[in-house]
């Protein structure tokens, strides 16, 4: 079963004025519920706006994208936003955490706004920071945090609502080896939970996993590989 | 619940801009509320003032210049229809140059009493003979200044020594009115003043309605023509003139204050830093609605401007009818040379508390609210690039 499709999927950035780019052009791609998936390519290749149309943080300028069975490149901002918080849990390039704000807080930043009580949502806070070994740090701001903790943090505070879907852009960019390859056994064990993991990279040690599924992205067009 | 501890969390993050907005947004609340404080405080002087005046002051004047007049003048008057009483009187200003002050010497008949009540309440005590005289608080403090306890000497106009001695002090519900003020019998005033024995300054009337004093005022006038009739209502907007003057003072204080509110508040309302609205997108990006982030700023917002609200209020009341407004109530107790000891009395206007929430809070809510639905309409992948 497909959770992911992108039927004829056009982005074009400054559409209609003299900033004019056009990022995908008329992407067809479907991903299957539990696969792990790899969009590999160069930068500005395409690859991080196809995650963000995924996760419904932008609107495509054709075509449309279907998750779960709903039409997320169409839904209203409301309907948007709680899509986001329930199904995607979405790991940045650069971590995109909130800098004065301490791990624990970051980590509760999307649950917050859930009808869970205090209480439930710091006790799933603790889960998700103890599961990636950052709960040591509970409070302290991240931006006194390490290259690699902060990497962790993102990635407790993308899985801390237990999302199926897990979009990673870049994961290992910022990360040096031994870190990186901690990150990439981290998404192969979500994956191994039932995830669905699609990661946007150029980093060829994702190629040692078993993934289900290779793209390449090139000036935004889509091919199997 | 959770938003308000995460929004006074995100507040003590940002605490030293926090604190900023804090510190400038109470010094802006607290300088309009004592300006309106003290305004209000001397509109309620001059009430207070207009209230002891009597209906109708009758003076003589010749080419333009004010002169004394026979006492024979009470009679006819008294006679006429409408009127209550007829209260001629003896008074003047005489400068003391140690002090370069003026006080206004009263005369008194302390038999009969005077119009105002707490003159009678000050003269029904005393029990003094020959020479003496009942004074202000003001006079009190500066005759003390000049080692003059018990008695003072005034210096006739032909040069002679009038020791008086000093019997009593009264106090006033108008301090600014009656501050610098001497009460002493009728025929040491005329003495002071070098006046003949049957000749009097002016005279006070109080007549049965008030409706009528401006035709009585008009047959006093035509009566004795030498004569310069003022009703209360020529008094009235003779002090509102002095109110509006020194009201005027603060007017300009109060505008500059507003406009420093308003530049501010425009300030904030035209502008939203790159990093606000990169913080909007993460939000956005983690799931939360476009009322999510207007809830929180709305959040920040409110706990900033109810705190500056409130401790700008309650500290210009302070400032205000504690400590008296230094700095700024010397902008109005300069009007009398004496400069009286003028207490600001505390009163509380509902009205003006609540215009100027109204002005004040939503504005300020909206100044932020506006800026960040701008930022969270963005898409959240823009906003966070």
């Amino acid at each position: 079963m497909d959770i992911i499709v992108c039927e004829n999927v056009t982005k074009i950035y400054g559409y209609k004025t003299a900033k004019e780019h056009i990022a995908l052009k008329d992407v067809n791609l479907k991903i299957a519920k539990g696969s792990f998936v790899l969009l590999m390519g160069p930068s500005g290749s395409g690859k991080s706006t196809l995650l963000s149309l995924i996760a419904s943080l932008l609107r495509p300028t054709q075509g449309r994208v279907i998750v779960d069975g709903e039409v997320v490149s169409k839904l209203p901002d409301r309907f948007s936003a709680d899509f986001r918080r329930q199904k995607i849990g979405f790991i940045f390039q650069k971590f995109n955490l909130l800098e004065d704000l301490s791990v624990q807080e970051n980590v509760l930043v999307p649950l917050i706004v859930s009808d869970e009580s205090i209480k439930v949502i710091e006790e799933k806070a603790k889960r998700a920071m103890q599961r990636f070994a950052i709960d040591h740090k509970a409070l302290m701001p991240v931006r006194k945090l390490s290259g690699g903790e902060q990497q962790r943090c993102a990635i407790a505070r993308a899985l801390v609502n237990d999302p199926p879907i897990i979009l990673a852009d870049e994961p290992t960019a910022n990360l040096d080896d031994a870190l990186a390859r901690q990150l990439i056994a981290t998404l192969d064990e979500l994956k191994k939970e039932g995830k669905t993991i699609v990661v946007a990279t150029h980093d060829p040690r994702f190629l040692d996993l078993d993934v289900d599924a290779l793209y390449e992205v090139k000036e935004g067009n889509v091919y199997s590989a | 619940m959770k938003m308000l501890a995460f929004s006074l969390a995100s507040l003590w993050r940002r605490r030293y801009k926090n604190l900023a907005l804090f510190f400038i947004f109470s010094l802006l609340i607290f300088l309009v509320m004592s300006i309106f404080l003290i305004a209000g405080s001397i509109k309620n002087e001059l009430l207070t003032t207009l209230k002891a005046l009597p209906d109708i002051y009758v003076q003589r004047t010749v080419g333009g210049r004010l002169m004394p007049m026979k006492i024979d003048r009470v009679d006819p008057i008294e006679e006429m229809a409408g009127i209550e009483w007829v209260m001629p009187r003896v008074w003047g200003f005489y400068y003391f140059p140690a002090a370069g002050v003026n006080f206004s010497v009263i005369g008194v008949d302390f038999d009969l009493g005077s119009y105002k009540k707490e003159y009678n309440d000050a003269i029904a005590s005393i029990e003094a003979k020959g020479d003496f005289m009942v004074v202000g608080e003001g006079v009190k403090r500066i005759l003390q200044k000049h080692y003059y306890k018990d008695f003072f000497n005034f210096i006739a106009p032909n040069g002679d020594f009038i020791k008086v001695k000093l019997a009593g002090v009264f106090s006033s519900n108008s301090a600014l009115e009656s501050s610098d003020t001497i009460l002493v019998p009728m025929a040491l005033a005329r003495k002071i003043f070098a006046m003949g024995e049957d000749e009097i300054t002016d005279m006070l009337i109080k007549v049965q309605n008030p409706k009528e004093a401006p035709t009585i005022a008009k047959n006093i006038q035509n009566l004795y023509p030498d004569t310069r009739v003022i009703t209360k209502d020529d008094l009235k907007v003779s002090y509102q003139n002095m109110f509006d003057y020194k009201s005027g003072l603060f007017l300009a204080l109060f505008i500059g204050s507003f406009f420093a509110f308003f530049v501010l508040v425009f300030e904030k309302a035209s502008s939203v830093g790159k990093e606000q609205i990169k913080e909007i997108g993460i939000l956005k990006a983690l799931g939360w609605r476009v009322e999510d982030v207007l809830y929180l700023k709305f959040l920040e917002s409110a706990v900033v401007i109810f705190s500056s609200f409130v401790v700008g209020l309650v500290v210009s009341y302070f400032f205000v009818f504690v400590l008296q407004a230094p700095l700024l109530r010397d902008i109005f107790s300069g009007f009398s040379v004496l400069k009286p000891q003028f207490i600001l009395k505390p009163f509380f206007d509902t009205s003006l508390v609540v215009t100027l929430f109204l002005i004040v809070v939503p504005l300020y809510l909206a100044a932020t609210i506006v800026p960040s639905w701008r930022a969270a309409v963005i898409d959240p992948e823009e906003a966070i690039r």
